[in-house]
This record gives structure tokens, sequence and C-alpha cells, in this order.
């Protein structure tokens, strides 16, 4: 007394009386696609979850065309400008836009649109490379210190009390003056950096500490993972959202210290072409000539933006819980 | 750490010393019929870098308040000339190597002590004394003896040889050389007289001292302000119109700038970079901008390699930099006109002052014949070097060097940079360790109102090698045969032309270029009622001032 | 709990040793000669220059120097500036009023940015959500000096509202200006910690559960997601009051305010080993001092995050 039917897939399913009055065919039902599970695909690592979910995000898009941009103008300025920027003439002070110069000129007669397109380059990579090297440092050591806890945590964080006191102009006089020779950017990302970990240390630490907590940890120690495992499979991804909104957003403050550097006269030479560099020195004339300044530092608040969504949208792929709808 | 910030950093790093205005007729100085505290002076000021012990004050900050606090033998008018003020008579021998110094009866510190020939003898013996660490002390150089209290060993007591006190309102100065300049040298804070009281304690002195100027110290809060009321004992030459100046201690110029916009400071003597082009339309202050007495300069050392002074090369080369430099658009453009182009290298507040100097013509922008020059240069021996342009980066010398160096590299087509050096200490480290490689920043201003003081403390041989302020090490001779005569020389008049001629030497060798004259120029709230004009030294008529 | 604080405050002893050891060589080794620098562009009487070196032990080796300094620091002996004032003299006269401008600016900093930042993370998307943003992104871009001008110029002149400059002792108005300047860009960085505090827990199955339990919104947040936002927010302020406390030399400069930013960048230029010795010394203290509050805070708000 039993109905048989035969799926289309061929899998038999036998059907009790009465049994389909209670329970809807298993087609119809929409947890199908949840509760199958495709045991052939291959695993899906974290990153590529969250890849999938970038290229999806119009947020990420627009700030990765934004980047993708700012980028070209860093490597091939002469495609967008045909003039020098460091050719000035003292006559031009000043002077309002004209054909061919859109954003008119700075006190020293350079022609501003050529020099923010040749600021790209300087400010760019002083940004990026700073925020890199200030999160892979504070990260490592701020995780390092909150997972393990105890003495190595008390040494970690008591050296970077040490940091946090001592004042970036006088460290950055002292190291900068041992390169003094140097005109490689590097120098300034090394100060930038050395001044710069302690604050994503003690927020990756605090992050660590938070994580290291929850029950995933427990479930993954549980399966036999080592704390060294854990700590970067598990915590640290878990961690990661308040570093990267830090990082992003300190991207802006290391193009600006640059130019508080270079101003100091323990920068860059006097010949490299920042957006840093020419706000300071557009300062001067701020309330007569605030166009001077305008560019530049709007060059540098939309790089920031594109940073600024580019991590958000980065920090939401990566915690799929605060992922919008 | 940023420009206006720093802007003041160079304030209070320009140790170049200050002396007061001491202008008008002396006449009844009774201000009656104002409360007290309605007709006091706010002025700007930075925290005094020494105590306030005349001969260890060689910056603005104490500068400014020591100059009103000490009156010197004599004392110079708004214009800086001088006449005696504490001194009844200055006599000369024939050759300027001795001096016979009279004294006013009368004077009184203000501890109620008289001003006698020993304040003045003791306090230069104490400040030409090395064991007393006094920063001024090379000012007694010409003075005999100064050598003997320079040695090892010394208790800080011995006296100067060249000193001898004849009686009480009399001394002699005898002088290792000729010294035409001594009785205008002696205007200068550093040989103000001290009272007895100064040496039974030092320290206690230099917080609050006891003096014998227009004005007497009230207190000193540090940081915060230095309050100076009105000295009923005096009566020397300045007619004080006010009842009391108080220093107010800025941690910026452009700070300071606001308050007087506001009302809340009275007087200040610069103008912050930032309100150059607007201060004069500025219908919260009033203001005041003329020529006035500190030279802006940069130098090229003197046997850097293609610009040797005494080679042809060099000369050629030096010659073209000056021409191509278009002075005139730089003080226009970057300085907003706050400056005068330059003619020699004094000032135009300096006695002597000329604008019509053989071969002023080389300060004059002059790029095609300055190209020729350079090339000729180039045919002697090529140079394909980079020059560069050293500034201390907290002095605000920026913007000027920027436009240096762009004007070099369109007119002559050579490679020229900056090389800002962080800090005023450092930079001048580099100098006087001679580790320039490259023109580097210089600038003069004023000790006392004297073409001398401009001339032989910069340029002369005995100035080089770390002797002086000659910064370049530039030797001439036929120069230092001039000074010489000059400060042999009977009058004024006859000194200033061998100035001028000293100075058309210079004018052909270069030794340093003049850029521009710093104008005096500065600001006052609308609560001054009048008296605001600048001195000799670009500093406020601060006794003349009154309120509203 | 004892027993943890007593080892923290043992663990200062090496950190104040290791602080004034690396400062000290760091002024050490700035270039420049600070008693040539005292005579300006004016001739240097090497035998005067001999006499200060001496009296600030400046002849003697590094090692010596700070052995000096240490020895005398024992005995609450800071040493001098060079301008012959006692360095504990300067130490407290700067330290209140920048005690006041960095407390006004954390409670501004701390208050505007958690409540943007609830507010952004609450209605991820929405216009306020775009219009906060995009004034934080103005504030972190635009240097402090810009600001502070602008402010000046608006406030104090044009409009007359606040006073231009701060002075020497200051009142709660005078500092207004000058510490909402100064904890503008900090205000931003905490919108935007929060805001992505906030947007993460808010999704979190303890906030669905409580929810389902029938607790109301604002409990929830105020119970819950609120809770555990805040840790690297907390973080992040423990961190910024010490930087705070340090003074701002860029704010104290713009608005005249004799604290010890000022105090710190005026004595780098002048060499002062002394001075910046005892400065940064006392700084790290403070540091160590707060982040200690910080990481008792942890424990209140996370009951798992334990010390033993």
């Amino acid at each position: 007394m039993t109905d048989i039917t035969t799926k289309s897939d061929g899998y038999a399913v036998e059907t009790l009386p009465g049994q389909e009055r209670y329970v809807a065919p298993i087609e119809e039902t929409p947890l199908q696609s949840v509760d199958s599970v495709d045991e052939n695909a291959p695993a899906t690592s974290m990153w590529a979850d969250a890849w999938r979910t970038l290229r999806r995000n119009p947020l990420f898009i627009i700030s990765g065309l934004l980047i993708l941009f700012i980028i070209v103008v860093a490597i091939a300025p002469g495609l967008f400008t045909k003039q020098d920027p460091n050719a000035c003439d003292l006559a031009n002070s000043l002077s309002p836009a004209s054909d061919g110069h859109p954003f008119g000129y700075d006190l020293q007669g350079c022609d501003v649109y050529t020099r923010v397109v040749y600021g790209t380059r300087t400010s760019l990579s002083v940004g990026i490379l700073s925020t890199l090297l200030v999160v892979i440092l504070g990260t490592l050591i701020g995780s390092v210190a909150g997972f393990f806890g105890g003495w190595l945590d008390a040494v970690l964080s008591r050296i970077t009390d040490i940091f946090f006191a001592l004042p970036m102009l006088l460290g950055a006089i002292v190291v900068l003056q041992m390169f003094k020779t140097s005109k490689s950017i590097w120098k300034i990302v090394l100060v930038l950096a050395l001044f710069g970990w302690v604050g994503v240390a003690r927020i990756a630490r605090s992050a660590v500490m938070e994580s290291k907590n929850l029950e995933f940890n427990t479930a993954s120690t549980a399966l036999g993972s080592t704390p060294a495992r854990n700590l970067f499979r598990h915590i640290l991804p878990n961690s990661l959202a308040p570093i990267i909104v830090i990082g992003t957003t300190s991207l802006a403050s290391y193009i600006v210290a640059e130019a508080t550097l270079s101003f100091l006269g323990v920068g860059l030479p006097t010949t490299t072409v920042s957006w840093g560099g020419d706000i300071s020195s557009a300062q001067t004339n701020l309330q007569t000539d605030p166009l001077v300044l305008f560019y530049p530092a709007a060059a540098l608040a939309i790089t920031v933006l594109a940073f600024i969504m580019m991590g958000d949208a980065v920090k939401d792929a990566l915690d799929p819980k605060s992922r919008t709808a | 750490m940023k420009k206006k910030a720093l802007a003041f950093a160079a304030m209070a790093c320009s140790m170049a010393m200050l002396l007061s205005a001491c202008g008008g007729s002396s006449a009844d100085n009774a201000a009656d019929g104002t409360t007290a505290g309605s007709n006091v002076i706010t002025a700007y000021a930075s925290e005094p870098q020494n105590p306030l012990i005349p001969g260890n004050t060689n910056e603005t900050g104490g500068g400014k308040p020591g100059d009103l606090l000490f009156s010197r033998l004599v004392s110079f008018d708004k214009d800086g000339n001088a006449s005696n003020e504490v001194a009844e008579s200055i006599t000369p021998n024939d050759d300027a190597t001795q001096y016979a110094i009279k004294i006013k009866d009368g004077w009184k510190f203000t501890d109620g002590t008289p001003v006698t020939a020993e304040s003045f003898t003791k306090a230069w013996s104490y400040v030409a004394n090395a064991k007393n660490a006094q920063k001024c002390s090379s000012f007694f150089s010409t003075i005999k003896g100064y050598e003997d209290l320079q040695k090892d060993g010394l208790k800080g007591d011995e006296q100067l040889s060249g000193l001898t006190v004849v009686d009480d309102h009399t001394f002699t100065v005898d002088m290792n050389q000729s010294d035409s300049v001594f009785p205008i040298k002696v205007g200068y804070l550093a040989f103000a007289p001290l009272p007895e009281a100064f040496y039974k304690d030092t320290k206690a002195f230099g917080e609050k001292p006891v003096s014998n100027g227009p004005y007497k110290l009230e207190k000193w809060d540090h940081n915060k302000e230095l309050v100076l009321v009105k000295n009923p004992d005096y009566k020397g030459n300045e007619e004080v119109k006010n009842d009391g100046v108080t220093f107010k201690i800025y941690t910026d110029d452009t700070a300071a700038y606001r308050d007087i916009q506001a009302g809340n400071l009275d007087v200040m003597e610069s103008v912050p970079a930032s309100f150059t082009k607007t201060y004069k339309t500025d219908k919260k202050i009033q203001y005041y901008s003329e020529a006035g007495s500190v030279i802006q300069t940069f130098t090229i050392p003197s046997n850097l390699e293609h610009f040797q002074n005494n080679t042809e090369e060099g000369n050629l080369r030096r010659e073209a930099i000056s021409m191509a430099i278009d002075r005139q658009q730089i003080i226009d453009k970057v300085l907003n006109g706050e400056a005068t182009a330059p003619t020699d290298f004094t000032s135009p507040k300096t006695p002597g002052y000329s604008k019509n100097l053989k071969g002023s013509e080389y300060l004059k922008y002059n790029p095609d014949e300055a190209k020729k020059l350079w090339e000729q240069a180039d045919a002697i021996s090529k140079f394909d070097g980079e020059l560069t342009f050293a500034y201390n980066a907290d002095g605000g010398a920026k913007p000027i060097y920027d436009a240096v160096v762009n004007q070099l590299k369109n007119n002559l087509g050579i490679n020229a940079s900056t090389n800002p050096i962080p800090t005023f200490q450092e930079f001048r480290d580099a100098i006087t360790n001679r580790q320039m490689t490259g023109a580097f920043r210089t600038g003069w201003q004023p000790d006392y109102p004297s073409a001398e003081n401009y001339l032989w403390q910069l340029y002369s041989t005995a100035a080089a090698d770390g002797k002086g302020s000659n910064d370049g090490d530039y030797k001439n001779p036929e120069f230092d045969n001039l000074c010489l005569q000059a400060a042999a020389a009977k009058s004024t008049d006859e000194a200033n032309k061998l100035y001028q001629q000293a100075e058309e030497i210079l004018l052909k060798d270069l030794p340093a270029f003049p850029l521009y004259y710093s104008n005096a120029n500065g600001v006052a709230s609308l609560n001054v009622k009048d008296g605001f004009e600048m001195n000799w030294q670009n500093l406020p008529t601060y006794e003349s001032m009154t309120k509203k | 709990m004892g027993k943890y604080l007593l080892r923290r405050i043992l663990q200062m002893i090496p950190v104040v040793l290791g602080t004034t050891f690396l400062v000290y060589a760091l002024v050490f080794f700035l270039p420049g000669d600070p008693v040539k620098a005292m005579f300006g562009d004016k001739p240097i009487n090497e035998a005067v220059a001999a006499q200060i070196r001496a009296e600030y032990h400046l002849d003697q080796p590094f090692i010596i120097q700070y052995f000096i300094y240490l020895k005398n620091a024992l005995t609450l002996d800071f040493g001098n500036t060079f301008a012959g004032q006692p360095v504990i003299d300067e130490i407290t006269r700067a330290f209140p009023v920048t005690i006041k401008l960095g407390l006004m600016a954390f409670v501004f900093e701390a208050i505007f940015g958690v409540v943007f930042g609830i507010i952004s993370g609450l209605k991820k998307g929405k216009w306020y959500d775009t219009v906060i943003l995009i004034v934080s992104l103005l504030l972190i871009s635009v240097p402090t000096f810009v600001t502070g001008f602008v402010l000046q110029y608006l406030l104090g002149i044009k409009w007359s509202i606040l006073p231009v400059t701060a002075g020497s002792d200051p009142t709660f108005l005078d500092l207004l200006m000058p510490a909402m300047v100064l904890g503008s860009v900090s205000m931003a960085y905490i919108i935007r910690l929060t805001r992505a505090e906030i947007s993460s827990n808010i999704a979190e199955d303890y906030v669905r559960t409580a929810r389902a339990k029938g607790m109301g919104n604002g409990q929830v947040m105020l119970r819950h997601v609120l809770r555990n936002s805040l840790i690297p927010v907390v973080t992040y302020l423990g961190q910024d009051i010490g930087a705070l406390m340090g003074g701002a030399m860029i704010t104290e400069q713009i608005f005249n305010i004799h604290g010890i930013g000022f105090l710190t960048y005026q004595s780098i230029l002048k060499g002062e080993a002394n001075l910046v010795v005892s400065i940064v010394t006392l700084l790290m203290l403070v540091f160590v001092v707060c982040n200690l509050i910080v990481d008792m805070l942890y424990a209140a708000l996370d009951p798992r995050i334990r010390y033993a």
C-alpha cells in the first residue's frame, strides 16, 4: 500500500499515508538550498567568501575604481599634465585660474593643477606604505600581547607606553638625521611607522582580548587547533574591524604628517612635490587665497574618502554579521 | 610646528640684541590725571631666555624689557641718533684709544643707591670676566685687560685693567686699539650700570632687577607677563607718557595679532606672514610700516669651489647670481611689499647709508648680463654641480628661498635647490663648524646704530675663522684697512665716508648677497591713542605711547 | 586584582629607566650645539661657552651626563633650564592648563564622537550617516592649523562669540575653542570607530536573542550593543587622553596657551635635555596610569576578560 514516487534525480522517496498533508514536497521548500550541502565544492576560505561579497558591493566598486584612478595618476602623472611641477615663475604668483591652468597658481607662481597631479605619487606612497607598515607592525605586536597575555603582554605593553610618550618631533629629527643624504620616501615611512604602530597595537590588543574569549575559540581549541593557529586563523580575522577603521582613517594623517616633517626640514628634499607640502605652504595666504590650499586638500580628502569606503566594504565583507541585506 | 608657529620660533631664536628707543627731550614726565592701570600699555613679548641681567641678555625676549629698565651712558632717539643720558661727557683722546667719561650727578637706582663711576666699571668687568659666563662678554674685547679675564682659574671679581675710577663721577677707559664707535657702543644694553645689590645676590637680581631706567620691574610672572611700571625717580632723556608697560608672553605672533584685532593687546612689532596682505586695510587695528634696520642676506663661503672670492671665475659667478635675482619681485610677491630693495650692506636706518655706491648695480636685476657673466665663468671652468641654499626651517624663511632658487634656475639655467635645516641650533652649528657646502641664510640686526656694527663684525679678517660673525671667512686686507681708518676717524662723517668706500669693495667681491631690508612694521590696537611709532631697532616707541 | 595592580606598579621602574635613557640619548644626539646657539649669530666667546658647558655638565660624556641627571632626579632635583629656571617650576607652571585643555577636549570628543558614531552606526546608509561621514572626513583631511585659523577668524573675530586666544589663567570659555579644535580629529576617529563597532554588534546573535525575549529596543542598545561596542572605543579614548596630556604643540601655539606641548616644542628646539627628559618621563607615567585604568575598564565592560 505504498506508492513510490520517483523523483527526477532518481532517488525514491517513500511517503507514508497522511504524511503529505504535513510536509511540503522537498522541491517546494525554500530551505532546500540552505540544507543542501555541496560536498564536492572546494572549501571556501573566509577571504574567498569576503571577495565574493565584495564583488557585489557597490561601495567597493566605486572606491576601487577611484583608488585605481588615483594609482594611475600616481604612476603616470605625465598623462594628465604636460607641465613641470617645479617650473615656477614668481611673476605668476597667486594668479587666478586661466586657460590651461584650471586651478591657478600658488605663491611661488607654480601651476597648482600640475602640482596636485604630481603630488599624488609622494602622498599616496607615503600614506599607503606608512599605513601598511603601521597596521602590520601594530597588529602583530598588539595581537601577540593581547592573545598570550602574561609577561609578554607586560613587556610589549610597556614598550608601547614608552613610544607613546616620545615626542615625534624629537625622534623624527634624530632618526632622519641619520638618513640625511637619502632622498627616498622610505625614511619618512620609517619614522611615521616607528611612531604610529603604538596606536594600532593598543587597538589590536584590546580587540584580540575581546575575541579570545568568544565561543569559536574554545571550539577550535577543543578540535585540537594550536594557539598560534587560533590566533591567526580565527581570532585575528575576527578582530580586524577596528584595525581597518583606524588604518584607513589614519592614512590621511600620515599624508599630512609627511608635510609637517618636510616643513620642519627633516622630510623629503624640497624638490619633491607632495599634497601635504603644498597645503603647508598655502596656509600663509589662507585668508586671501584659500583656493591654493583647497585643491591639494580636496585631493587628499577624496583619496582618504576612497580608502575609508574601501575599508568599510572590506570590513563588512570580513564580518558577515554586519552585512547589510 | 607650522609656519606661523615657526615664525615665532624664529623670533625667539634670533638672538639679535636690541636697544631701547630713547628719544625726545627731557621734559616734565609726570603723568597725572589718569587712574592707575588705565594708561598701561600691553605689549607682545616672548619669555626672556636668560635672567634679566643686562650683560647676559642677547635676545629680544629679555632685550625689550631690559632696554626699558636700564639707562646707559648714552641713549638713542627714534632714528638712532645718540645723545648722552647718564653720561655728562665722553671725551676721546686723539686716536680714540682712551676715553674720559664723566657721569651726571643725581642718578639713582630703584633701591635708592646712587649711580656712580664704579656702578659702570664693576658692571663692565663683571660682564667681561669669563668666569661669570655672561653672553655679551665679547662686547668688551676692545677694552684693555679683556684677554686677562678670559683665562682659566678666575674668581669672577677681577677687574678690567683698562678701566680706572678717577672719582665718584669720573672714570677712564683704555682701549686695545682705536675705537671711534665706542661712544655709540656704550648705548648697548650690556654696558648698563649695576647697583651693589647685584653682586650680593645675582640670582635674585636676575628675577627682579634693581635698575635706573624709565621703568622698573614690578613682577615677572614666568611664561605669562612682565609688569613694568613707570620709575618716578627717572630723569633721563625719555618722556614717559604712560603709567607702565606690561609685556605679555605669547606662543605665536598670529595669536598676538588676533588679540590686537580683538583689543586684548595694545602693540606688537611684527606682522605675521598670514596678515601682511591684509593688515593695511584692517579696520580693527592701526599700523606702522617703514624701511627698517635689519638687513637680510645670504652668504656663499669665500672658499667654495667655483665661487672663490679671489678668483675671476668666483667673482663672475657671484656677480651673475646677484644680478639674476629680482629682489623687487620677491619683495612684492612673497613679502607683500614689507621690505625695501637693498643698495648697500647696512640699512636705510644706519647713519652713512647710501643709495649711490659704486657697484650697487650688482644688486639690481639684470638677467641678460647675469647669464653672460655666468657663461664667461663657465668658459673658465664649467660648473655642473648643484648650488644649495640652506636656511633654518624654524624661521619662516622657506618662501623667500624657494623664490630665490626658482629665479636662479629660470634666469641662469643652473641646478639649484633649497636645503632646509630643522632647527636654528643645528643651522648655526653647521655654519660655525664651517660645514656648509653651499649658500646659507645670513642677516643682521644691529646692536647699535653704526655702519661699523654691520661691516667690521661681519666681513673683517679679524671676525673670520670663527672669531666673530664673518661666517663666510671673507678676507680682504683692503677692506680691513678702510675699516680701521674709519675706526680711528675724527668725526662720524669722515668715518662714514671711509665705511662707504669699504662697502664698495664688498659690492665688488660680494662675500654676501644683500636680499632686502626688512621693514620696521608693527600693529597696535585701536585703544592706543597716540605715540605709536617704530624706532631704529624695529621696536615700538613704548615710552611715548598713550591709551584712550 | 590587588596583586595585579602591584605588579603593574612595579613594572613602572624599568619603564621609567628605559624612557629616561632613551630620551636623554635622543636629545644628546640632536644635531647642533645648544651652547653655541645661545650666542645666536654673534661671536661665540669660547671661555664663556666653556663655563656654561661646565655648569650644565655638557662637557661630560653622554653616560655621565645621564647618571648625573638620574642621581639628581632621585632627590627630586630635575635641574635647571638654560634660562636658569628650575625644570620642576617650568613643568608645574605648564601642566595645569594642559590638563584643563586636555580634559575639555576629551569630554568634547568622547561625547560627540560616541553620539554621532551611534547615530551613524544605527542608521547606516541614511543621509545623515553620509553627512557625518563627510564632516568627519573633512576634519581628518584638513590640518589642525587650518581648522584653528578658520575658527579663530569666524568665532573670535568676525562674530565675536568666543575669546580669540586663551592666554594665561584661561577660563572655561577661553579654552572652549582650543578644546574643540584639539578634539576634532580624534572625534572623527571615534565616530568612525563607534559606527563600525555598533553596526557589527547590532547583527550579533545575542541582540536577536534579546529582542526575541521581548526586550525593548533602548534596553537592547544600552545593555548589550553599547556595552559590547565600546571596548575598542575605550581603548582609543584611553590612549588619546594620554596623548592629550602630552599637550598639543600646534593648538597651544595658535591659541597662545603656555602648556606642556609648547614647552616640549621649545625645549626640543633648544636642546634642553633636562626639561625634555623630565616632561617625557612624566607623560609616560601618565600613559601607564591611563592604560591601567583602561585595562580595568575592559574587565568592567567585558566580564570574560579577567586579570589574575
